[in-house]
């Protein structure tokens, strides 16, 4: 077993490790990574504050591993502190990793997408017809001949790196709908094309990235020793089966 | 041509000599029965009975000779016949010389020619000897009492031909009530009278029963009729169905893209008028049948896909399994236990042996298709594409029309060789919206494996773009049928260390965990499967101790067997 074993927790580059009692952190998928921090008094901070997790085996080199990077506490989580009478103060902060804020980002005007070949002012006012629905102010985006162009760089307006790969189609001028996000927008043109998006951390990239191709392999390899291992569970999961794909062409193109 | 007697049955009853007094000196009693058997099932039915009895010398005295007459096997008897012979004595004629002394007759008819059940009326003839008394003379009175007796009451009998009518008396009841004066020189008479209906039932129809009543007379005498009813048996319904001759359509069958295509022509029942032959009523067919049957096919690829459908994903691994290798029933040393019966096959010494599903032999109804033409005007047509053939395949078809519950004799038989090369696995079509979008429908061919239709989920999407829609939706069906319709296998590892270094797609190598657990007598090694894993998840929780030192309870890893 691993006896020395040290875990470091920053708030705003400060070190506040001695007020803490417990650090859990787990990660659901590839974008979602959350923590859950335990004090054991009230320290001074508030919701905007950037969190840190460190951690390592070598109480030489404490912080060898960043274990939760520019964490930011959940605006969902209700409470903070829970006082009682018998016992003492509980300071819980829980949040993600920036990445799962980042997701959630919108752009401040409405885009459009025009893709370089024809008249950008012809196509303009064709996508706007089309659009059907006020959108206010407007950018546009020029050349934007094909899908992975544009889902590269709306991913990397996210402030993300970006790797996609997706087939090549010819686009034609379309509104990108105001109300969606960056993130949401780039799944989405993604989609048809069966791709699986996921978040490599360890060099802030998101790929998107063709599902039969096979991607194992980011990080390390881990060879877990039998002795090591507690409990195995196992189920089989089956996905949804889709029976019927209905792709639609706008009548524009 | 009536059942005959084929099988007799003699038997006798030898009365003992000391019952003589009681039973009047019978010697004993001869009964014959005399049966047709049933060529097949052996079923007895009584025909002929024959009872005699005899004095102790031998002599008959009384002889029974009833008779049960059936046109057919299991049908309503048509007749009953009694004959009895007796050597008792009748005044006028004499005695103690067996002679015909009754015949019964019953001849039985069925309400109506269709009556259904055994509704049976009958009429009962009696021919018999019946004694009669003869008035006597005044003049011829030896006493004074006699004449009185005769003259007193001022009434004479009525007579015909010289005979007393109210006082004639069967001969049977006549012997019985002492009535009969064996001597000659009685007044007394016997004659022979022929062929007296003694019964008889009165049917009334009406629609919806029969009202019977039996009219019966006692013996042979006149004025004292029975009126016996009304019985009322209620009929049941019944309906005549006449089928219609319908005649064959026409098939032909063409192997084609995705499957065999057959069309349908024709068929359906021509009923002509009696009266006017030349106007004859076409009667369409409403539906069309049609029927397969497999000569030669080649083998169908895995158990879950008969039909070949569904792609496998080139670059996926079949690595799925259960972490369950063996279960195993342990003794107390650990070694195999005997099996408990209800552990072990048995077979019955009469079960037939296991064999394969033998192949299909007979033709199966495959399709019911709807007649597509106006059914006034038109011939029939009807269409399907039979879906369910393997490349290389030989196939036999048949059709038939179908009007109500009737169905027609079989059409022509088509044998087709499908040859399907092309793609069958996506049905695209294309259509145009109102407000000009073209959409793309790509349906997954059924999934044999998958009871209901409809299953599964629609994807649908929107791309801006300017190529060739059908190639697009093509490719893109292709990918989310082949990449969705996948099953992989989760795990769950506890580890008792915290890890470090933890990242989503990181390859895990699992070497083998293998570990025993006992219980109960039940013994269960684990097993895993593959031994390439993807990181999925995990969870890591650490906390200070009361020295300040940290420690951690343990490392959950959630790993993926096919990862992408």
């Amino acid at each position: 077993m691993i006896d020395d074993y040290n875990v470091s927790v920053f708030m705003d580059q400060r070190n506040v490790t001695s007020w803490v009692r417990s650090v859990e952190w787990k990660q659901n998928d590839s974008m979602t990574r959350s923590f859950t921090i335990e004090f054991t008094a009230w320290h001074l901070f508030d919701e905007n504050s950037r969190w840190d997790v460190f951690a390592s085996y070598d109480s030489a080199d404490p912080m060898a591993e960043n274990v939760i990077r520019r964490g930011i506490i959940d605006p969902a989580q209700k409470q903070m502190v829970t006082l009682s009478r018998t016992t003492a103060p509980k300071v819980i902060a829980s949040g993600h990793e920036w990445v799962w804020l980042a997701q959630r980002k919108r752009p401040r005007q409405t885009i459009i997408f025009v893709p370089s070949r024809g008249n950008v002012d012809a196509d303009v006012k064709q996508a706007i017809a089309n659009f059907k629905e006020p959108i206010g102010e407007f950018k546009v985006w020029y050349g934007m001949d094909s899908y992975q162009q544009i889902a590269t760089k709306l991913l990397q307006a996210t402030g993300v790196n970006a790797s996609v790969h997706l087939p090549w189609h010819p686009t034609s001028a379309f509104v990108m709908d105001p109300k969606k996000s960056y993130y949401a927008q780039a799944i989405e043109l993604a989609e048809p094309y069966g791709v699986f998006p996921y978040y490599v951390r360890s060099t802030n990239t998101l790929v998107l990235s063709d599902q039969r191709d096979y991607i194992m392999g980011a990080g390390s390899t881990l060879e877990i020793p039998d002795t090591i291992v507690d409990a195995i569970q196992a189920r089989p999961k089956f996905k949804s089966r889709p029976t019927r794909v209905i792709v639609r062409f706008p009548p524009w193109h | 041509m009536a059942l005959i007697a084929t099988k007799y049955v003699d038997s006798t009853l030898e009365i003992p000599a000391e019952w003589s007094e009681a039973t009047e000196q019978v010697g004993g009693i001869t009964t014959q029965l005399g049966y047709y058997v049933h060529p097949q099932n052996e079923d007895e039915v009584l025909i002929s009975s024959k009872r005699i009895v005899l004095n102790k010398y031998g002599t008959e005295i009384r002889r029974d000779e009833e008779e049960w007459m059936y046109e057919v096997y299991k049908g309503p008897p048509i007749e009953y016949k009694r004959e009895c012979w007796s050597n008792v004595y009748l005044p006028g004629i004499g005695g103690r010389t067996l002679r015909k002394v009754e015949e019964e007759e019953v001849v039985y008819w069925p309400f109506t020619p269709f009556t259904d059940g055994d509704n049976l009326g009958c009429t009962r003839f009696l021919s018999a000897y019946v004694v009669y008394d003869l008035p006597l003379d005044p003049t011829k009175a030896t006493t004074g009492d006699e004449q009185d007796s005769q003259q007193g009451a001022g009434l004479k009998p009525t007579t015909i031909n010289g005979r007393i009518i109210h006082s004639g008396k069967l001969w049977v009841n006549a012997n019985m009530d002492n009535s009969v004066i064996p001597q000659s020189g009685t007044k007394q008479s016997t004659i022979w009278v022929p062929h007296v209906i003694v019964e008889h039932d009165i049917i009334d129809e009406e629609p919806d029963r029969w009202i019977i009543w039996t009219v019966r007379k006692h013996a042979l005498r006149s004025g004292a009729v029975e009126v016996i009813g009304p019985k009322e048996i209620k009929k049941t319904g019944f309906t005549y169905r006449l089928p219609y001759p319908i005649g064959p359509p026409k098939l032909k069958s063409l192997s084609s893209t995705g499957g065999v295509y057959s069309e349908i022509f024709g068929g359906g029942a021509l009923i002509t008028n009696r009266w006017i032959p030349a106007n004859k009523f076409s009667i369409k067919p409403e539906k069309y049948k049609l029927y397969r049957k497999k000569l030669s096919e080649p083998e169908r690829s895995p158990a879950d896909d008969p039909y070949g459908w569904w792609k496998t994903p080139p670059t996926i691994p079949d690595k799925t399994g259960s972490i369950i290798e063996t279960t195993a029933v342990v003794d107390f040393d650990g070694d195999p236990a005997s099996a408990l019966p209800g552990q072990t096959t048995f077979d019955e010494p009469h079960d037939p042996e296991p064999v394969d599903p033998p192949e299909e032999a007979a033709f199966i109804l495959i399709a019911t298709a709807d007649n597509m033409k106006d059914r006034n005007k038109d011939e029939g047509w009807a269409d399907y594409l039979d879906t369910d053939v393997v490349d290389g395949g030989e196939y036999e078809y048949y059709a038939t029309a179908v009007i109500g519950d009737d169905e027609s004799p079989e059409s022509n038989h088509q044998i087709i060789l499908f040859n399907g090369t092309a793609d069958r696995r996506l049905r695209i079509s294309k259509r145009v919206t109102e407000e000009g979008a073209v959409e793309t429908d790509a349906a997954a061919p059924d999934d044999p494996s998958i009871p209901q239709e409809d299953f599964g989920e629609i994807a649908e999407f929107e791309i801006h773009t300017t190529d060739d829609p059908i190639e697009v939706t093509e490719e893109i069906a292709e990918r989310q049928f082949a990449v969705a319709s996948n099953e992989d296998q989760e795990i769950t590892l506890d580890i008792l260390i915290p890890l470090l270094g933890l990242e989503y797609g990181q390859k895990v190598i699992l070497p083998q965990v293998v570990w025993k657990a006992l219980g109960s007598g039940i013994e269960m090694t684990s097993q895993t499967i593959g031994d390439e894993y993807m990181l999925k998840g995990f969870t890591l929780k650490v906390a200070r101790d009361n020295n300040g030192k940290w420690s951690s309870q343990k490392t959950i890893l959630l790993l993926q067997e096919h990862s992408w």
